[in-house]
Order: structure tokens, then C-alpha cells, then sequence
């Protein structure tokens, strides 16, 4: 990635590599703290803005970079909590909150994010194929569940459900092969 | 608190949560029930997470790279921006410099045009000073040599335009 690497270069290098490194899982991150499925990119990116101006605190022999980026992360959402009561780019707030506390009282989840993220790969490609089309529809195309359901012949409620229920698929999959009793 | 299972009606308000837009009502029913049984937490936390990862790896917009053509963009602006700022700040205080220096010329121009023109006055009023004082001296002379009865035929004209002047 070209144009990644030149805009970094010149400050640090090492900081496009991170980032290359620690994306997907920061953004997963982000989400499980609540944070709307379209504002998930944006506070991420957000976050590695403020982790680029401080890169120079970081230091590396008291942490790893992600617990790092997390602690940004969570500052972030708090932030934006505050700032946009009104506005929704988070979940409710106090849903919100047990996200949180959720991610706190189960910290071997995030610990895994890396793991996790390759295993649903994994997961995904061994889907049956209708599920894998349900899938496709809801983020590929990213067609509302409405939508879906006008172009399935069913109902709203029917096409959330069967989405429920794929990815619950997927967590079992997932805890299968992670050996995560949460997920199981 | 005994863990409930996930019941068709906790599919659909997660699903409703992930999917689609839940109406306050159900989300209110979702976050006692999240609050009361860690496996519906559980549950929610992994299947956010799951719609997440799978949004990654499905949407192309949600890729890495779009990602990071968002976050270098992002960089850019904000480099951009602090250099516009830097670049405002220097040419404000540029200006401040020229206004100060231009202050600085009118100042020294006004000084060096009022010392020409006290210097002019001066003169000039020297010049009278010295014209009086000829025109005096001359004036007591004349007198003096008209009371000895010896005037010049010069001193008889100057006195005779003098009293001309004076008619």
C-alpha cells in the first residue's frame, strides 16, 4: 500500500506497519463497545489518529500495542458519549454501559480479537451456501433486513432471526475451534 | 440467577438491535435482560462482534484497504490543516512586522520633514532677524547723517521712496 507507507515514512514507519497489523481487530473492538455499525470505521480511524500523535508515548516495554489502542478506544467512546448525548453513533447508552462492563469482565475475549477474527474466516467459507447468501446480502450489498425479506419472499422479523441464527452458527464454530467455553 | 435460553423473542430483539433499528421499548426490555443474565451479554458481545468481523471480510467499502485510504486521508487533512494554520499564523505575523515597519518609515518621515521644516523656519527667521536689523541700522544712519547735513544722494532716494511707500 503505496500511499500509506509515504504519508508515514517520513514520521515512523513503523506506525503503517502497526496499523496494517492492528486494524480489523481495533474496529471489531470498537463495535463491542457499542458503537454504531457506521461509526465504526470513523472512531477507529479516530483513534489511530490519536495514537499516531502520541506514538512518541508509547512505550513499548510496558505494553503491547493493542491494549494501548484499546485504552484509546475506550477514552474515545467515553468522549463521544459525553460530547453527542443526543446523537447516535453509539447503541443506548446504558446498553452501552454493559458493553463495557461485558468487556471488562471477560477480557479473554480480547485477547483473542487476532484469533477470533482468523477463525470466522475459516467459519464463513464452511457455511452452507444459503446461509453464505444471507450473509452476502446483509453486508455485501448492504441491503436492511426489509429489504432482504422483500427480495426472499419473507418477513422482516423472519430474515433477523435467520441471521441470528447464522451467526450463532458462527460462534459455535468459532468456540469450537478457539476452545472458547463462552462461545461454545 | 438461573441463565436463560436465548428464546425466539431475545433472537429477534438482539437481531432487531444488529439489524435494524430497535424501537425504544424493546430496548429497554434488551438492557434489563442484559443486565440480569451475563449470557445474553455473552451472547450480544459475540454476535456484535461477529456482525463486525464478517462485515470486514464481506463489504468491499469495509476492507483494509478503504481503511486506510480513510485514515490517510484523515492524516492528511489534519496535516494540511495544521499547515494552513502555520501558514495564517506567519503571514498574520508578517503583516504585524510590515505595519510595524511601515509605522516605523511614516514615523521617521514626519521627524525628518518637521526637523527640514524647523530648519527652514529657522532660517527664515533669521533672515528677518537680519533684514530688520540692516533695515534698522541703515534707517539710524540715514538720520544720523541727515542731522549732520550730509546725505547722500542714495540715503535722499531711499528716504524719498520711503515717503512714498508711507503715502
Amino acid at each position: 500500500m503505496p500511499e500509506t507507507s509515504t504519508t508515514f515514512e517520513d514520521r515512523d514507519g513503523r506506525f503503517a506497519a502497526l496499523v496494517a497489523e492492528h486494524q480489523a481487530t481495533l474496529r471489531s473492538f470498537v463495535r463491542m463497545l457499542g458503537v454504531q455499525p457506521q461509526w465504526v470505521d470513523d472512531v477507529s480511524q479516530e483513534v489511530f489518529l490519536v495514537a499516531y500523535r502520541r506514538f512518541a508515548d508509547f512505550d513499548e516495554d510496558r505494553g503491547d500495542f493493542h491494549s494501548w489502542l484499546r485504552g484509546i478506544a475506550r477514552k474515545q467512546v467515553a468522549n463521544e458519549r459525553r460530547r453527542e448525548a443526543r446523537r447516535s453513533r453509539l447503541v443506548q447508552h446504558e446498553l452501552l454501559d454493559l458493553l463495557a462492563e461485558a468487556v471488562d469482565e471477560d477480557q479473554g475475549d480480547v485477547s483473542q480479537l487476532p484469533a477470533v477474527h482468523a477463525a470466522l474466516k475459516g467459519c464463513l467459507e464452511a457455511l452452507p451456501l444459503h446461509s453464505r447468501e444471507l450473509l452476502r446480502m446483509r453486508y455485501e450489498e448492504d441491503l436492511d433486513a426489509e429489504t432482504m425479506g422483500a427480495a426472499l419472499g419473507r418477513e422482516g422479523n423472519a430474515v433477523r432471526q435467520s441471521l441470528f441464527r447464522v451467526r450463532e452458527l458462527l460462534r459455535r464454530c468459532v468456540g469450537g475451534k478457539l476452545g472458547l467455553q463462552a462461545w461454545s | 440467577m438461573s441463565e436463560p435460553a436465548i428464546s425466539p423473542a431475545i433472537e429477534v430483539l438482539i437481531g432487531t438491535l444488529i439489524d435494524g433499528r430497535i424501537e425504544p421499548a424493546g430496548l429497554a426490555t434488551l438492557t434489563v435482560l442484559a443486565r440480569e443474565h451475563a449470557a445474553i451479554r455473552r451472547v450480544l458481545r459475540a454476535h456484535l462482534l461477529i456482525s463486525e468481523i464478517s462485515s470486514q471480510l464481506l463489504a468491499p467499502e469495509r476492507g483494509a484497504e478503504p481503511f486506510f485510504a480513510g485514515l490517510v486521508q484523515r492524516q492528511r487533512s489534519e496535516l494540511d490543516a495544521q499547515l494552513f494554520t502555520r501558514r495564517v499564523m506567519r503571514s498574520v505575523e508578517m503583516q504585524r512586522g510590515r505595519t510595524l515597519r511601515g509605522a516605523t518609515r511614516a514615523l521617521l518621515e514626519v521627524v525628518s520633514l518637521s526637523a527640514a521644516a524647523l530648519l527652514m523656519l529657522g532660517l527664515l527667521s533669521l533672515s528677518t532677524y537680519a533684514l530688520v536689523r540692516v533695515g534698522a541700522q541703515h534707517a539710524t544712519q540715514v538720520g544720523r547723517r541727515a542731522r549732520d547735513g550730509v546725505l547722500t544722494p542714495i540715503d535722499l532716494a531711499s528716504v524719498l521712496a520711503r515717503n512714498q511707500e508711507l503715502q
